[in-house]
């Protein structure tokens, strides 16, 4: 389930974005700086922008799904179990996963932004879509919420998963690595060959690079790994 | 207009001329006709949205007074010039224009206008991406998601106007305070100035009036 820009530019006010990539079955990570371009990227591979130039093609995917970063713009029920079946989920299954049982009936505004960033990633890693977009998908949850994102990220196990994200720590195991360097898409290429190209790579995963440790991935785990593991 | 002090006070002045005669609604619109980028502004939903609203009330109007045709022109021009005001927006203008036309009293209607602005902008955004959310979602705008999406419209606008009065008390505001504004007019601006008066003064005085004095 392929998706592929081709040769895609996309200009607003002085801001330019280009994108010339091929994004193959897996997770693929998305990083770069405030302001680089990481949710343009992510709205124009859901297909809710369109490009000044190029064509984005996605190829044998039936259903694709972006989460913007604010929850908030995502609800349109009343109720928590209003609003999962507004995506049509079951409500007491999702209620249950996202640790909020027994709160079906509550007014959904009166969830935190945390609660309902729960919610609403609980809703869209359950949908089935071939192409599932995260924008900043960590953001205003705590560490141990970061850690259920990532293995339900891992539990998918199909379709195409691009993780937009300035998050440093708690990422999920992915099998490629991209850059937005000041509006372009860069490839790092494959994971773990991608990890020793990754500029942008969080300042502990670096040391390990510099010191002849290169992890395997870059979950927590398989730093640790790394951390822990002992030349021969 | 670079100047935003000429741009707003043309704005005032051709709305009035639209406002008061046909003439003036005319020449207003002629005037936004020769404005660069002018079909950037009306790409808005804001703009259907005011459109139809100008329809409905102009429709009533023309059943109950018979003036519906002529208020839908005038209101049109209005419509088109308000769009655009709100398109050359640049943040910070209404700041300037406020302390330099006002002083230091100019300080916190400058600062109120902006906050405006900045809600009206989030508005929008808003509204943008609620719908691309209803189009993920494959819902139809309806009465039952009308309800929930204006709560949140509401709730976000609360939430950013506690954010921002956080950020002001961190900051030290009370009220008031100091801003130097320098403007940099070039000469269109002035010539649209002059424009805008001209058009004023036809749509006060028709051109037949001014040629009966004349003779």
């Amino acid at each position: 389930m392929p998706l592929l820009f081709e040769d895609v530019s996309y200009t607003r006010e002085q801001f330019h974005f280009t994108a010339d990539a091929l994004f193959e079955e897996g997770v693929h990570l998305v990083s770069g700086k405030v302001g680089s371009g990481k949710s343009t990227l992510a709205f124009i591979a859901s297909g809710l922008v369109q490009p000044g130039a190029g064509a984005v093609r996605h190829t044998q995917i039936r259903k694709s799904l972006l989460s913007m970063q604010f929850p908030e713009y995502h609800t349109t029920g009343i109720t928590l179990n209003e609003e999962v079946r507004s995506w049509g989920l079951d409500p007491d299954a999702i209620l249950s996963s996202t640790r909020l049982s027994g709160r079906g009936e509550q007014d959904i505004t009166i969830l935190s932004r945390g609660e309902l960033k729960r919610l609403h990633l609980g809703c869209v890693l359950s949908c089935d879509a071939d192409l599932l977009i995260l924008d900043e998908p960590f953001s205003a949850l705590d560490c141990r919420e970061k850690r259920a994102i990532c293995r339900k990220i891992v539990e998918r196990g199909h379709g195409t998963v691009i993780i937009c994200t300035h998050e440093q720590t708690w990422l999920p195991p992915v099998d490629y690595i991209w850059e937005m360097r000041d509006g372009t898409l860069v490839s790092c290429g494959r994971v773990p060959a991608a990890i020793s190209r990754w500029s942008l790579a969080p300042r502990h995963i670096k040391d390990l690079v510099e010191r002849g440790l290169a992890p395997g991935n870059i979950s927590p785990e398989a730093v640790m790994e790394a951390t822990c593991r002992t030349r021969e | 207009m670079q100047d935003p002090r000429i741009r707003i006070f043309v704005i005032i002045v051709l709305s009035v001329a639209a406002f008061i005669s046909l003439a003036g609604a005319a020449l207003a619109f002629l005037y936004w006709i020769c404005i660069p980028g002018r079909l950037r502004c009306i790409r808005r939903p804001a703009a259907i949205l005011f459109l139809s609203m100008i329809v409905v009330v102009s429709g009533i109007s023309e059943f109950t007074t018979g003036n519906g045709l002529s208020y839908f022109i005038r209101m049109t021009v209005i419509l088109l010039l308000a769009l655009y005001a709100y398109t050359a927006y640049v943040p910070g203008e209404f700041f300037r224009v406020s302390v330099w036309l006002f002083g230091r009293r100019g300080f916190d209607p400058g600062l109120i206008a902006e906050m405006s602005m900045e809600a009206l902008n989030d508005l929008e955004d808003d509204s943008s991406k609620i719908r691309i959310a209803l189009r993920q979602k494959e819902v139809p705008l309806g009465i039952s998601t009308l309800v929930p999406v204006i709560g949140m419209f509401v709730l976000n606008q609360i939430r950013r106007a506690h954010d921002q009065a956080d950020l002001l008390t961190v900051r030290g505001y009370r009220k008031g305070g100091t801003l130097c504004p320098e403007f940099h007019p070039k000469i269109p601006d002035y010539v649209s100035g002059i424009v805008a008066i001209c058009i004023l003064f036809i749509a006060i005085f028709p051109v037949r009036d001014i040629f009966i004095l004349l003779h």
